[in-house]
């Protein structure tokens, strides 16, 4: 599970000056639940996600990893987070099978457990078909499911993904949000960023509306709707934005 | 610990030489390139130079004379030259510079009277110092004076009974002891050295560069650093594998070169294959110890610019700078031809061209070997820790 008490992520810019991207965010993700950062494009939801799995150091708070925290144990936290974010490629002359190989080994998964995670994964996944061919030659959505399967290549109870349907044709999209559901079952804790309203609507147990780095409301679809006395969840978040400025009508 | 990021760093590097083993260009560059490259410059220099030096020698002298008439012996042995034709240019002058005759010859009005009376009389020779074929004709029309000269000397000396001898007053005696092999190694402390620099800096940017910044811009990197595996060893997975490539490039430099040197059509330019001199195993040994820590220093200055850089653009503008010194230092070194002291071996990139230029001259100095493995590798040390610095530092890795 995961849980953020109290983030802050301050940027210091020489152009910009002082940015704060997160603002004293708190949050938790259950086991077996999918919660949902909800925000428009600069709220800080990709920088939350880039703490949580330690790409990024919070600048105050904690946030901690299966129990582990993300500053003082990063490498027990990443032995059990699988990360994906839409801004992250893969190796476009390495085939799905070397990439599932190579992370696997960085791991520090045996041959014998790669293999067999290999075969699971791809069968899960129904990536066989192009397991090995490059990645240069493969659609958006394959990549996509190449992207995933090394996230999960040493199955990892926690799973963030940054965006995941960002730039997927219609049935790829569909396909990931089925995963996600799938995971949920497993009992894994999965923490997505979105800003399209009926992802978190559709997959989402819990959602939290992230605006200029404030987390301003959590809870699950039904709480939302009973906080605000309103149906929409894009109507709970356009008054949030308006109260916040953040967008004018 | 030590064994676990060891383990990382070869499964970074077996990464790395997978992408490079798909990419066929890298591949040729690094390998059928420098084995083909100074073959084919050398052989071409050598061939042009050979047909240009054909061409340029006139297979007939075509001259125009002034005052033939006053120098009829000397007109005697013009004549009797097969190869020299003579003109009756109306304005010898224009004609020269148009390249209508080789050379114009004036002769003094009393050239002959003069001669006879133990006098010296002018003979003046225009040429086209633009022309090189006018050129070559001067130095024929040089040899035919110098013959006439020492004709009309031995009449003069005979006239007052002094043998030729006389005119000996020294025997000097010049005495080479350097064997070809060591000249040659003369040639190659000047070349090698500056090509091995150049080669190993340019062969590591490329390499260097495509596994650091293009990294970043490519955003392939976030997906390594989410992983288990520690940053130090994504820094030392990533120079060993740059070393080896480069490693390989400078081998295959190498041994172009010494194809290249062997090539008859080398030698006119280069000393032939005398150029790589006597280069022995203990002397191999020796540039290798030199050449690690220098390619390792280089290496870790390019990891370290292609880490802090956003973009491979940036990285190159950071870069090009460093090279067009390390070109700098090359050519100057390459030129060079004075011992040095001691602390110029502690001066990066100078030292190791000088170190190199002691082993193929037999002339290796222990205190001077060591400073320049000290220094070069002290360098590398510092480098390698600076880059896992940033490789652990968020601002530098997602600057944007």
């Amino acid at each position: 599970m995961i849980e953020a008490k109290n983030v802050t992520k301050i940027f210091d810019s020489r152009k910009k000056g002082r940015i704060v991207a997160v603002n004293d965010v708190s949050f938790e993700v259950r086991e077996g639940e999918i919660f949902g950062l909800l925000g428009p494009n600069g709220a800080g939801k990709t920088t939350s996600l880039r703490m949580i799995s330690t790409l990024m150091k919070p600048t105050k708070g904690t946030i901690r990893v299966n129990g582990f925290d993300v500053v003082k144990e990063p490498k027990k936290v990443r032995k059990g987070l699988g990360f994906l974010t839409s801004d992250m490629k893969l190796y476009e002359s390495l085939t799905p099978r070397e990439l599932l190989i190579f992370f696997g080994r960085l791991n520090h998964l045996s041959d014998d457990v790669i293999e067999q995670r290999t075969e699971e994964i791809s069968e899960y996944l129904d990536m066989k078909e192009f397991l090995d061919k490059k990645v240069g030659k493969l659609s958006t959505g394959m990549r996509q499911k190449a992207a995933i399967s090394i996230s999960l290549i040493h199955d990892p109870n926690v799973i963030v993904f940054d965006e995941p349907t960002n730039g997927l044709d219609v049935i790829t999209a569909h396909t990931v949000t089925e995963l996600l559901k799938d995971f949920k079952e497993r009992n894994k804790s999965i923490l997505i960023s979105t800003h399209v309203m009926s992802v978190a609507e559709k997959v989402c147990d819990r959602i939290g509306i992230l605006l200029k780095g404030k987390l301003k409301a959590v809870g699950t679809l039904d709480e939302l709707r009973e906080q605000f006395e309103m149906t929409d969840l894009e109507d709970i978040f356009f008054t949030l934005a308006r109260e916040d400025d953040e967008i004018h009508v | 610990m030590m064994k676990s990021m060891f383990k990382d760093s070869m499964i970074i590097m077996w990464k790395e030489f997978k992408i490079l083993f798909r990419d066929r260009r890298t591949l040729f560059m690094m390998t059928v390139f420098p084995l083909a490259f100074l073959p084919i410059l050398f052989g071409s220099i050598g061939y042009f130079a050979r047909i240009s030096e054909k061409a340029n020698t006139p297979s007939a002298i075509i001259v125009a004379v002034k005052n033939p008439g006053a120098a009829p012996s000397f007109m005697k042995i013009l004549r009797s030259m097969p190869n020299v034709f003579f003109s009756n240019s109306v304005e010898p002058v224009k004609d020269l510079r148009d390249k209508k005759i080789h050379l114009y010859v004036e002769f003094d009005k009393d050239f002959e009277g003069k001669i006879m009376e133990d006098g010296a009389p002018s003979i003046k020779v225009f040429y086209n110092g633009a022309w090189e074929q006018s050129q070559n004709a001067l130095k024929i029309f040089e040899h035919i004076i110098d013959s006439y000269k020492a004709q009309i000397l031995d009449i003069r000396l005979a006239k007052r009974a002094i043998s030729r001898d006389y005119l000996k007053v020294l025997i000097p005696i010049f005495v080479d002891r350097s064997t070809p092999q060591e000249r040659g190694g003369s040639v190659a402390a000047m070349l090698v050295p500056y090509f091995i620099v150049i080669y190993l800096f340019s062969a590591a940017l490329s390499v260097g560069l495509g596994t650091t910044t293009s990294e970043k811009e490519k955003g392939t990197i976030g997906i390594l650093l989410v992983n288990q595996v520690d940053r130090s060893a994504i820094v030392f997975g990533k120079i060993v594998y740059i070393m080896v490539v480069a490693l390989i490039y400078v081998i295959f430099t190498f041994i172009g070169m010494y194809i290249a040197l062997k090539n008859p059509s080398s030698s006119m330019i280069m000393g032939g294959k005398a150029a790589l001199g006597k280069i022995g195993f203990l002397a191999l040994a020796q540039l290798f110890i030199i050449l690690l820590p220098l390619e390792s220093m280089i290496v870790s200055i390019i990891v370290a610019i292609g880490t802090f850089s956003k973009t491979v653009r940036e990285a190159t503008g950071y870069l090009t700078p460093l090279n067009i010194l390390v070109v700098i230092v090359g050519i100057a070194s390459m030129m060079a031809n004075f011992n040095v002291s001691w602390w110029t071996y502690s001066i990066p990139f100078v030292n190791t061209i000088f170190a190199m230029k002691d082993v193929f001259l037999n002339q290796v100095k222990f205190t001077n070997f060591i400073l320049v493995i000290l220094t070069n590798s002290i360098i590398t040390v510092l480098f390698v820790l600076l880059t896992a610095r940033m490789f652990n530092n968020e601002k530098i890795l997602f600057r944007v």
